[in-house]
């Protein structure tokens, strides 16, 4: 599956109006209830990581899942809590059942990330066509 | 999809669903669950969520 980049514009360099980002719609499913976002993919994670409004909508016991400390660029402490979900790429039909975390100290939506969305698919990031490329891991 | 710098300053760090064939904005809150409102309450049913970054550069791993 190919998406193009979603663009956002911005005023902070005029030379470069838009800043692309490699963001993929999802389907999040946990037991009966399912909530559809728009998550960007990050090579540089190593796990999927999503806000923690997500799991509230999705009636999750946030804190009741695997408590796990992570650090990012900033050096940074940020605690998050792992919990099975259903993932689907909008589009796919198929369906992964990944360990992500939950998290209130994000101000993204959702990272998708090395160990888990990443060992899925061969993913192939074309920035200068502003497109990313999605397959399967079994189509290799 | 496209985020224009207006919607961006008017919604950066809210959350914001999307539907439609032009994915329009149908709601937005300070959390998931108010922009879920508000966009049911429209009468759409399943948006795509996402919370608005600010105009900014990032280092997404945190």
């Amino acid at each position: 599956m190919k998406f193009d980049y979603v663009k956002q514009e911005s005023s902070i360099n005029p030379a470069r109006p838009f800043i692309p980002r490699p963001i993929i719609p999802i389907r999040l499913r946990h037991q009966t209830m399912f909530v559809l976002l728009f998550a960007l993919i990050d090579s540089g994670a190593d796990a999927s990581l999503f806000h923690a409004d997500v799991a509230r909508d999705l009636l999750i016991d946030v804190e009741s899942g695997r408590r796990q400390q992570l650090f990012g660029a900033s050096g940074h402490p940020l605690t998050a809590y792992f919990h099975p979900v259903d993932l689907q790429i909008i589009g796919s039909p198929e369906v992964m059942t990944l360990e992500v975390g939950f998290t209130d100290d994000m101000p993204l939506t959702a990272l998708l990330g090395q160990a888990d969305f990443f060992e899925h698919h061969k993913i192939t990031f074309e920035r200068y066509k502003e497109r990313i490329e999605i397959k399967p891991r079994q189509q290799q | 999809m496209t985020l224009t710098l207006e919607q961006v300053k008017t919604y950066q760090n809210k959350w914001v669903a999307f539907a439609g064939p032009d994915q329009a904005i149908v709601g937005s809150g300070k959390t998931l669950q108010e922009a879920k409102q508000e966009a049911v309450t429209k009468g759409y049913a399943e948006p795509i969520f996402f919370k608005v970054p600010p105009d900014a550069y990032f280092i997404p791993s945190l």
